[in-house]
This record gives structure tokens, C-alpha cells and sequence, in this order.
């Protein structure tokens, strides 16, 4: 699946654009992170690719073809998309959502077969969280949420996964894993297209980047080449340091010797050091 | 995030080993029991009443009627009456009482799906108002009872059309229907006041307050027949909707996702749920609470999988109204109008089983 984003802009009839000028391609079974601060528009780009809003110039296109014409299941088979939060209002049980992912694969009016709840339990195998097959959805943490969202989107088969801030609701540990799944879809095939707060996960998977901000993507390319200190610095508007350790670089914000300001506060003395 | 997940990785692909197989926990009981007890009420039903007729007199009566065979008994002087007794007056205001809480029943199961709102009934989209302004407006025209109830069957479609215009100006958002929902509905419920208001105090103002609070007295088979047809349609297309019901009830966002065309789908089955809604309550007037009652208990005992909560709403909703009717009809000689029985049976009802088992949600 291509992906190409050509000069989109978007706004939410405030006359101000959230989106102006975006443009990037994107390739699946690529993973591609995109950063960018709060408010630059990531999610709004998401949602116009998925055709939830429609931008107001530019346009998206899915191997060629403008993704206004592709019909809500033909785009179910090219991408899964799993919004930030999903509050559940019915106690649904999770094999049942995830089966739902099948939804595309089966009739018009025809019910999920034994084959496609088994294809579903496969996909909470996969994950290793087939104990939750019959707990209520509405039960299960936030992380385990998650997962079986993502076990609805490969029950989908699609060829690409979008996904919104797929790590801000998880805890440090989840976080980290949250990534190694990443790469693990990415080796099944599967392209993970992804908007994140997080650089240290772009460059953990040193995968194609692309930094947003409100006049358009500034920046596209690997994350060990596009993720610099300066261009962190800019979106950011606080200091960044990228520093190796072990064999692997991290971001560490803010000023390496008085992250808070307390050493010029304490000497000139309008507060004290606490 | 599982701890485990790291495990399952080497053994997923590729590897014929012990696949494991996920066996899901049924219900066989649901299927037996959620058919058979709407009959038994509609046979016990068939027996109430001044005139006395046991079970298995009724059993055979509803069989000869059926067959085309002549009923005949040495228990009764006069068998032809027991006879047209049961296939004239008491069946149609039994089968109607069923048909009619069956069908509210799942027209509230469908709109609490698709608005993902508890509170949401057949009556959201301001169904109910409407249906009682046409019923109205032909009573104090001085229609006959069938024009009357053509009548409320228009307007209470008037108003699903008008609800939907109003909300296609704005956003694609369920809300906004909600929203032109209730707006349309005061409308209605305003020019029903009106209507009120300018009706002839000693005949027709009567006429319109008995038909708002709902009634099955005055129902036959050819009322029955007046509303049959959209109703079956409409209850087909609910039933063959049920599993994008289940889709479209986890999100918008998450149904699109899935491949469904979330506009298009939720439009079919809030209009199918609202003509339903409308021609119930073109036969038997405004019965309340029957619509969200019935959809929680039926949750309750099947949970949220609308290829089992349609069929246990639609047997429940009938045995409900069918058991209430005959409340209304075996306590006094005066006859209460449904409407307000379901009310008060409806909710310490659903206050007991919020209170022993929590509604889930």
C-alpha cells in the first residue's frame, strides 16, 4: 500500500487551519512515526486520511486512487485505524470485538462464521492475551484495551495500521513494549504508520519519520537522520539533548545542568534552592 | 500489556503443532425458553376474561380456527360463542399486545445500540408525539378509528423525516439526531396541546387524552392487518442488520474502521426502528417504558450481542405487554389504560433488578 499526502489543509470552520500544506508519502510495510507538538493537526491527519473529515484542499491517495472513492470496507482492507481512546459504552465480550475486524471479510448481512471467531482467537494467541477472550471489553485495563484493539485491526488483515498515539494511555513498562510489537507487526508485514509524543521511539526503530508542524512537515526521513537535536529543539521549543547510551541514543529535554532554572534563581536570589 | 506476549511468538506461525481452538460458552436454553414462553402467555391470556374457557378449550378452538374445522365441545350450551369469543375478541387484543411490546421492545434495543445511550427509547426521535398529534388531528376532525390510526401512523413518519432533515443540515454526528429529535418531538407535543386546547371539551378532548395514555380495548384483526406489513418489513430488516448492530453500537470511529459505511448503516436501522415504533403506537397509543425496560432486562440476561438480544427483546417485550395487558384488563371492570400500568409496573420492576443484578453497561 502507497500512502501519498499531497498539500492537505484542513479546519474545523474557525477559519484558522489546523492542517496547511501537509505532504508526505508513506509505504507499507513501513513503520513511520510522525512528531510534532500538541495542536499541530497529527490526529486531524489521521482522521482525513481516514475520511472521517474531509480536508478542505489537497489530496490523500491510497496506491494511486483518491481515498474519497475508496468504499468504508475496500479501505478496511488497505488500513486498520485505531483512534486514541475508546471508551466502550457495552459490555461486549473481547473475542466479540475482535471479531468484529472480520466484518470487511464476511457478507453484507451475514454473521461472523466459526472460522472467523477462530481466525479472531488466533489474533489474541498471537498477542498472547487469549485469557481475555471472554472477559467483558469494558472490564480489562487500559494497555490490555489496547492490545485487543490491535488484535481487531490484524483480524482485519489490512496491509497498513494507523495509528493514533497507540502509547499514551500505557504505563512505562507497556510503553516499551508497546514498541517491540511494533517491530513485530512490521516483520509479519504488516505497515505501522503511527503518531507519537515519544522521539526515543522513533529512533529505537530508526524508522522513516516525519516531523510536523504547523506550516507543513519539516522534516521526512530516517530517525537517526531527521530526529537532531535541532530540528526537537525548534517544534518543541525547549532544548533537547540526544546522547548515546550503550549503543542506543535518547532524548533527554531541557538543560542538562538546570533543567528547572533553579541555579540562576538561587543566585540572584529571589528564591532560595530548595 | 501482557507479560506473556513474548512467549506466544515463537510458536504462531508457520508450526502445524496444537493450534489452540477457542470454544465459545453458549446459552442452549435461551432458544427453547424464548420461544415457548410467549405462547404460554398468549394461551393463559386467551383464557382470562368474564367468560370462562380452559387451556386446552382455547388450545382446540385456535386449532379449529386454524384447520377451518367446526368447534364443538358438550361443556358449552353455546360452543359458537366460546368460539368467536376467543377469535374475535380476546386473540387480536393478545396477539396485538404481543406484537406490540415485541416490537417496541427491539425498536428500544436498536436505538440504545446505535445512540450508545441508556436512556435512549422507540420514542428518541420524537416518534411518539408525532404519532399521538396525527391520532389527535384525526379525532378532532371526527375521522373514523381507522383514519385515525392511519393517521398517526403518517405523522409519527412525518416526524422520522423531518428529525432526519433538520440533522442533515449539521453534522453527521448521532447527537445532532438526538438532538433534531427532541426538537421535532416538542414541536409536536406543543400542537398536540394546542390541539387540546381547541378540542370539544365533552366528547373529543376525552377521546384524545384515552389515546395518548394507550390502549389495546378497541383492536381487531383488521387494524392488525393495516399495520402487518411495514411492520414485518421493519423487523426483517433489524434482524438481518443484527450483526452491524453489534459494530456500530462499539463506535463510529471503530465501525468505520471496520469497514462499514457507519452513515448509510445507522440510518436503515434507526428508520426501520422508527416505523415500527410508529405503527405500534399508531394501534395502541403511547405505552411508555416498555422500550427501555425490556432491552435492559434482556441485556441482563443475554448481554449486549444483538443476534441475541433482538430475538430475547422480542419474545420478552411480548410476554411483558401481554402479561401487563391482561393486568389491565383482569383487575378492574373499568379497564386502566395501559400506558400508565407499564409505568407503574415498569419501574420498581427495573428498580429491582438494578438493585440485585447491576445494569451493565
Amino acid at each position: 500500500m502507497k500512502l501519498a499526502v499531497d498539500g492537505v489543509t484542513f479546519d474545523y470552520g474557525t477559519g484558522q487551519n489546523i492542517l496547511e500544506g501537509m505532504s508526505f508519502t508513506y509505504e507499507s510495510p513501513d513503520i513511520m512515526c510522525l512528531l510534532g507538538c500538541n495542536g499541530v493537526g497529527k490526529s486531524t491527519l489521521l482522521k482525513c486520511i481516514m475520511g472521517e473529515l474531509s480536508p478542505a484542499s489537497g489530496t490523500i491517495t491510497i496506491d494511486g486512487k483518491p481515498t474519497r472513492q475508496y468504499s468504508p470496507r475496500d479501505m478496511a482492507l488497505k488500513v486498520a485505524y485505531i483512534a486514541q481512546m475508546h471508551a466502550p459504552t457495552f459490555s461486549y465480550p473481547v473475542i466479540d470485538v475482535v471479531t468484529m475486524g472480520r466484518t470487511s471479510h464476511i457478507g453484507y448481512l451475514s454473521n461472523p462464521s466459526d472460522e472467523d471467531v477462530q481466525f479472531a482467537y488466533d489474533q489474541l494467541v498471537y498477542l498472547g492475551i487469549e485469557r481475555l477472550a471472554e472477559r467483558p471489553y469494558t472490564e480489562i485495563s487500559g494497555g490490555e484495551r489496547q492490545l485487543v484493539m490491535i488484535a481487531s485491526a490484524l483480524a482485519q488483515q489490512p496491509e497498513a495500521m494507523l495509528l493514533d498515539e497507540p502509547t499514551a494511555h500505557l504505563d512505562f513498562g507497556n510503553q516499551f513494549k508497546f514498541v517491540q510489537l511494533v517491530e513485530r507487526l512490521h516483520a509479519k508485514g504488516i505497515g505501522v504508520l503511527m503518531t507519537t509524543h515519544f522521539p526515543d521511539h522513533a529512533l529505537l526503530l530508526d524508522c522513516e519519520t516525519a516531523i510536523l508542524s504547523k506550516g507543513g512537515v519539516v522534516a521526512q526521513g530516517p530517525a537517526h537522520k531527521v530526529v537532531t537535536e535541532e530540528a526537537l529543539g525548534q517544534i518543541y521549543g525547549i532544548p533537547i539533548n540526544i546522547a548515546p547510551v550503550g549503543s542506543r541514543k535518547v532524548c533527554v529535554p531541557g538543560d542538562l545542568d538546570d533543567p528547572l532554572g533553579r541555579i540562576e534563581k538561587f543566585e540572584t536570589g529571589t528564591t532560595k534552592r530548595r | 500489556m501482557s507479560q506473556d506476549s513474548q512467549n506466544t511468538e515463537s510458536a504462531s506461525p508457520g508450526v502445524a503443532s496444537i493450534k489452540p481452538t477457542f470454544k465459545p460458552k453458549r446459552q442452549p436454553w435461551l432458544i427453547p425458553v424464548f420461544i415457548i414462553a410467549p405462547i404460554l402467555c398468549i394461551l393463559i391470556s386467551l383464557t382470562l376474561g368474564a367468560f370462562e374457557i380452559s387451556v386446552p378449550e382455547v388450545i382446540e378452538i385456535v386449532w379449529c380456527g386454524i384447520t377451518g374445522q367446526e368447534f364443538t365441545s358438550d361443556n358449552y350450551k353455546n360452543p359458537a360463542l366460546a368460539y368467536s369469543m376467543v377469535w374475535t375478541v380476546r386473540l387480536p387484543r393478545v396477539v396485538v399486545s404481543c406484537l406490540v411490546g415485541a416490537g417496541l421492545a427491539i425498536a428500544g434495543a436498536v436505538f440504545q445500540g446505535v445512540f450508545r445511550n441508556p436512556l435512549a427509547s422507540p420514542y428518541t426521535l420524537g416518534v411518539s408525539n408525532g404519532a399521538g398529534f396525527g391520532a389527535a388531528i384525526g379525532i378532532v376532525l371526527g375521522l373514523s378509528t381507522f383514519l385515525i390510526q392511519g393517521s398517526a401512523i403518517l405523522f409519527g413518519l412525518i416526524t422520522v423525516v423531518l428529525t432526519f432533515v433538520v440533522a442533515s443540515r449539521s453534522s453527521k454526528s448521532s447527537v445532532t439526531l438526538v438532538l433534531a429529535g427532541m426538537l421535532i418531538s416538542s414541536l409536536f407535543a406543543s400542537l398536540v396541546s394546542l390541539l387540546k386546547f381547541v378540542a370539544d371539551p365533552t366528547e373529543k378532548l376525552p377521546q384524545i387524552v384515552y389515546w395518548l395514555m394507550g390502549s389495546f380495548s378497541g383492536v381487531s384483526f383488521e387494524k392488525l392487518l393495516m399495520i402487518l406489513p411495514l411492520y414485518l418489513i421493519s423487523l426483517v430488516v433489524l434482524i438481518a442488520f443484527r450483526w452491524r448492530l453489534n459494530v456500530l453500537s462499539v463506535g463510529d470511529t471503530e465501525a468505520r474502521s471496520f469497514g462499514i459505511d457507519v452513515t448509510r448503516d445507522r440510518n436503515i436501522v434507526i428508520v426501520s426502528a422508527s416505523v415500527i415504533s410508529a405503527v405500534c403506537v399508531s394501534i395502541s397509543g403511547i405505552i411508555g417504558w416498555v422500550g427501555i425496560v425490556v432491552p435492559h432486562l434482556a441485556r441482563m440476561i443475554c448481554g449486549p450481542d444483538f443476534r441475541k438480544l433482538l430475538p430475547v427483546s422480542l419474545s420478552l417485550g411480548a410476554c411483558y405487554l401481554c402479561i401487563i395487558d391482561d393486568v389491565c384488563r383482569a383487575l378492574t371492570t373499568a379497564e386502566i389504560p395501559i400506558g400508565v400500568v407499564t409505568g407503574i409496573i415498569g419501574v420498581p420492576l427495573f428498580l429491582y433488578f438494578i438493585y440485585r443484578k447491576k445494569v451493565n453497561w
